[in-house]
């Protein structure tokens, strides 16, 4: 989740009075917002992945402002700008440019931060970290439209933040930036968006130019987008342009898109915002509650819809442009549900006349469980993944390996529960110094063949004068109260055991499990000084013959 | 302690009570060796009588003698005058290279020399030494007297200290060392109850030749002491958390759920896809998911059914408006949550009024610390029904948390891609103060509809187990739950209400 930090003076100025933290904290759990620190005036905040509007102090001050009850919410003054983007030779790869015009706005160095901090956050988020979206925000009046955005073999400008004009090929191999998003354009067709001067605005979507930046002097502001999704890119630009729009806009102008028209009719119709019918059925069903038609339209508005038409069913409302999340009537049943308090809604769970049952898996090993410990044996818990080196050093060869690991020590997939019940065993021998141990595991261990998850009981018998008759006893005791009679087979294809000294475990003709004596060298490399007897049983495979 | 006319001891008691009213005072040692017992046993009964008034237990100093080492030899092969003595009766007369001649040691012979000239037996002249007889034997009652004392000290005592044993001490025939002596004397109680001392059973261990009696009347079962603690037993036992989660499987059964199980290894289409998180959101990144290595075996966990396949992406494009990529549903993972399991389940069953659950382990990209872990469990559920609702999750959460005696949930609003309305449930832990664990939602229409459900509501969540684990077991890092150490199972107590106790509430 996106991690926003506003300062309280600007939000109070975007409201329009002032808020106390209490009041702040409050109003936050309406929007999701978890508060992560407040330090002076500085606020930082997670919000909800799906609010892009609430990336920014401006658009959380929006939503302060409807929630408080300051304002009744409005659309916004959209209309076409006399400006177009020509997007004719537009890299294929990068084929869609979106363009809207900002005017009147009045910026300082906190409005600007906030606007490169949804830049930011958006980029990250709901732009696929640039590689579907990228966003660019010029001050208009440096440019001389029309705009062009298209493929171009080399591009030579002074990318923002450096004095010197660069290649689009060193700003690549040189700029932070460049490095950071080099991967996402081709070499020889650098996606370009440039003025009919030929001043470049940018080269998407790597870095913008230092020529049109925009400064605290910049009162018309021209946002574009370009990528791959365009109804990601609307949702982004409109979010982006809204933010602009609340520094002191006066309008809000699409620019259309020659050669694509759909992009700017897209990004206008987004701007204007959508209608939905919420059913009150829908409400009571979905929350099992109901605030009343008295209180849903008050409900509605505070959460910034502009309530069209309420009937006896139904509640028509004006979704706002910036509310991109809302897909559906249940976002808003959401809402509806936050206004009546969750801690106020309540009953009776009704217990289904189905009984409840537990999976036959878990059952066969509860008895397992008490079976064994019943047999003196102690059980212990350690983790599927393990560590390769381990699993080598036991003879092993086959397991499922992970392929973006965070330590070597947890890279792979336990293939059986042996391996670290021989560990456990290690561990507590040499802490405590014991003699003896008795310990199992019941737990899940992953075919390396199949991928598929089987539930496992592995144990061990360590002490002076254990042998693999210890290891077959318990077996056989623990299955014959399963009312299970095993056969024991010669088995050889166990390297932790010695040879002639371990045995399958067949049930019915199907192998079910192991018992071996573990091999002097395998006691060595555990630094046992006793011999050990194990086991491990397939409960998975128990279950079908049981 | 029976009628006044018969004092009835136990007998270890009884057999030094009699000892003492004959000999009146003895040495532990001495009373030890009498009763045929070592020292260190015999003092716990004596403390015993001396507690009831019969004996008292003198500790002094005293001076204890044994023979040395070459009084030992003397007594053996002769005293080293007794020897002169004896070639002189035979010779008469020796020079003195005669006596060097006699192999004694130049000290033993001075010795020698010394003692018959002090009992008159011999005469020292230039030439050498003479006999004379007619005083042999005052030297003979000397070497009689010596040795007799000399005898008594072969195994040690109390050094008398008159002339002879002062002369032994002097002649290195004896060594004398300081020890404590511990002595027992009975006391007037003891000796006018002497006469009605009696012998009493006193059983410590049943036998069967106890049980066997008919009367257990002269019995005296010892009496134990509870003051003193009772030894510590070894055990085997099964693993707390292990026990902890079986405890959340018998709450979940007994509120009407069954019990689902799903693969570890998933592709990304069950536990992404499925869910309606789109695939360039922040929670698919490799840094947060753990990625297969080689991947491309995706028949063998059910494969990806095409309709669904179909579905969902027709689904992700229009609700979510990007387009959607079947290879990066393929890509095999460690799932990342239980949900995969709930959907899974869904696909399987679709409509209908159900209530499964499932707990499991779940995997996430991190690195061990107090709060976090790689690998720990989830409590996933779904409840299905048309007219299951978001009120019907609330109260599952609050009778879940009752069960588990974790008290009051406080609910807020919350996101998840895949549920609406969504809530993140509190519960007060002890230290950290309101904690949340209890997160769910119900499952959008992007979800249920590709699968199948319409018109059907599902109230999902998937809670953190290792969190309420550790609250119940007042555990600050989680990863005490996964321990393989043998002593910390033995120890660790149940959380009250696994008990049955009732809990916090």
């Amino acid at each position: 989740m996106p991690v926003v930090s506003v300062r309280l003076w600007d939000l109070e100025r975007l409201v329009g009075r002032s808020i106390d933290l209490e009041e702040l904290r409050r109003l936050a759990d309406f929007l999701k917002l978890e508060f992560e620190e407040v330090r002076g005036d500085s606020i930082t905040f997670e919000a909800p992945h799906d609010r892009l509007d609430l990336y920014s102090a401006e658009g959380l001050a929006r939503a302060i402002v409807l929630l408080l009850g300051l304002k009744k919410p409005t659309v916004y003054p959209v209309g076409w700008s006399s400006i177009h983007v020509d997007a004719r030779g537009a890299p294929r790869y990068r084929p869609y440019v979106m363009v809207v015009v900002v005017r009147g706005v009045k910026l300082d160095d906190e409005a600007i931060s906030q606007l490169f901090q949804l830049q930011e956050k958006l980029h990250l988020t709901h732009c696929g970290n640039r590689e579907l979206v990228s966003i660019g925000l010029y001050d208009l009046d440096t440019i001389k439209p029309p705009v062009y955005y298209r493929a171009v073999a080399t591009a030579e400008f002074r990318p923002l933040g450096y004095s010197t004009s660069m290649s689009a090929e060193t700003i690549l191999e040189t700029t932070e930036k460049g490095r950071l998003y080099g991967h996402l354009v081709r070499r020889g067709k650098y996606p370009l968006l440039v003025d009919s001067a030929g001043t470049v605005l940018s080269l998407p979507p790597i870095i913008n130019s230092e020529d049109t930046r925009i400064t605290e002097r910049s009162r018309n502001i021209l946002i574009d987008v370009t990528g791959t999704e365009p109804r990601l890119m609307a949702s982004v630009l409109a979010t982006m342009a809204l933010a602009v729009y609340e520094r002191g806009g006066e309008v809000i102008e699409v620019a259309r898109v020659v050669s694509r028209e759909e992009l700017g009719e897209m990004l206008f119709s987004t701007l204007l915002g959508r209608e939905l019918i919420v059913g009150l059925r829908r409400v009571e069903n979905l929350i099992g509650a109901s605030p009343g038609l008295e209180k849903i339209p008050e409900y509605l508005e505070r959460y910034g819809y502009r309530v069209l038409e309420v009937t006896e069913s139904y509640v028509k409302v004006w979704v706002p442009p910036y509310r991109v999340d809302v897909i559906d009537e249940d976002d808003i049943v959401e809402d509806i549900a936050i206004s009546m308090d969750y801690n106020a809604i309540g009953g009776y769970l009704e217990v289904p006349a189905a009984r409840g049952s537990v999976h036959p898996l878990e059952r066969v090993t509860r008895f397992v469980r008490d079976i064994l410990v019943g047999m003196g044996f102690t059980e212990v818990a350690n983790f599927i993944l393990t560590d390769p080196d381990y699993l080598t050093s036991l003879g092993y060869v086959r397991f499922t390996e992970i392929e973006n690991p965070k330590m070597r020590t947890y890279s792979v997939l336990r293939p059986s529960l042996l391996p670290s019940v021989l560990a456990t065993v290690s561990r507590n021998v040499k802490k405590y110094g014991l003699q003896d141990l008795k310990v199992f595991e019941v737990g899940d261990a992953v075919d390396p063949d199949n991928l598929t998850t089987s539930r496992r009981v592995s144990g061990s018998i360590y002490g002076s004068g254990v042998t693999l008759t210890d290891g077959l006893a318990t077996v056989k005791t623990l299955l014959e109260i399963l009312g299970i009679k095993p056969v024991f087979e010669p088995f050889d294809g166990l390297p932790i055991a010695i040879p002639g000294r371990a045995a399958k475990v067949v049930v019915k003709g199907i192998t079910t499990g192991y018992v071996g004596e573990a091999h002097p060298r395998v006691l060595k490399l555990l630094e046992l000084r006793a011999p050990l007897a194990f086991f491990e049983i397939l409960i998975s495979e128990l279950l079908r013959v049981l | 302690m029976g009628s006044p006319s018969v004092v009835k001891l136990p007998p270890r008691l009884y057999d030094i009570a009699v000892l003492l009213a004959r000999f009146r005072s003895l040495p532990v040692s001495e009373l030890a060796v009498a009763l045929g017992r070592r020292e260190q046993d015999v003092m716990r009964d004596l403390a015993e009588l001396e507690a009831r008034g019969f004996i008292r237990v003198l500790r002094r100093e005293v001076r204890v003698a044994e023979v040395s080492d070459s009084g030992r030899r003397y007594l053996d092969v002769g005293l080293p005058e007794e020897r002169l003595v004896e070639v002189l009766l035979k010779t008469g007369r020796l020079s003195f290279s005669d006596l060097r001649g006699l192999g004694m040691a130049e000290d033993e012979l001075n010795a020698a020399i010394g003692i018959l000239r002090r009992c008159g037996v011999a005469e020292i002249g230039r030439e050498g030494i003479t006999l004379k007889s007619e005083r042999v034997r005052a030297l003979n009652e000397y070497v009689e007297r010596v040795k007799g004392r000399l005898r008594e000290y072969l195994s040690p005592r109390e050094f008398k200290d008159e002339e002879i044993d002062r002369e032994l001490r002097r002649r290195g025939l004896i060594s004398v060392r300081e020890v404590k002596d511990l002595r027992v004397e009975a006391t007037e109680v003891l000796l006018s109850v002497a006469s009605s001392l009696t012998r009493g059973e006193v059983v410590t261990v049943v036998t069967p030749e106890v049980i066997s009696l008919s009367n257990w009347d002269h019995i005296e079962f010892k009496p134990f002491d509870l003051s003193v603690e009772p030894p510590k037993l070894r055990l085997a036992r099964k693993h707390f958390f292990v026990d902890i989660i079986d405890y959340m499987r018998e709450v979940m059964v007994s509120l009407g759920f069954e019990e689902v199980k799903g693969p570890h290894v998933e592709l990304e289409l069950w536990n992404f896809d499925v869910l309606f998180v789109p695939q360039y959101h922040p929670s698919r990144r490799p840094t947060d998911v753990y990625r297969i290595k080689g991947g491309g075996q995706v028949a063998v966990l059910g494969g990806a059914p095409v309709s669904l396949v179909n579905e969902v992406k027709r689904y992700h494009e229009a609700f979510a408006g990007y387009t959607w990529d079947q290879e990066k549903a393929l890509r095999l993972i460690l799932r990342t949550h239980c949900t995969a399991v709930s959907v899974r389940t869904l696909f399987e069953r679709g409509e209908g009024e159900y209530r499964v659950f499932t707990i499991d382990r779940v995997f996430r990209p991190d690195t061990p610390d107090p709060t976090h872990l790689m690998e720990f469990h989830q409590l996933d559920g779904i409840m299905v029904g048309r007219n299951i609702s978001f009120k019907d999750l609330l109260q599952f959460f609050r009778e879940f948390a009752r069960a588990l005696g974790l008290g009051e949930v406080r609910f807020k609003p919350a996101y998840f891609p895949f549920t609406e309305p969504s809530v993140e449930g509190y519960v007060k832990h002890p230290k950290l103060g309101w904690v949340e664990v209890l997160p769910g939602g119900m499952f959008r229409r992007q979800v249920l509809e590709p699968l199948g459900l319409h018109g059907y509501n599902v109230a999902a969540w998937g809670i953190g187990v290792d969190r309420i684990a550790m609250i119940l077991l007042g555990i600050d890092d989680i990863r005490e739950l996964y321990s393989d150490d043998i002593r910390e199972v033995e120890i660790r107590r149940p959380p009250k209400v696994v008990l049955g106790a009732g809990g916090l509430s």
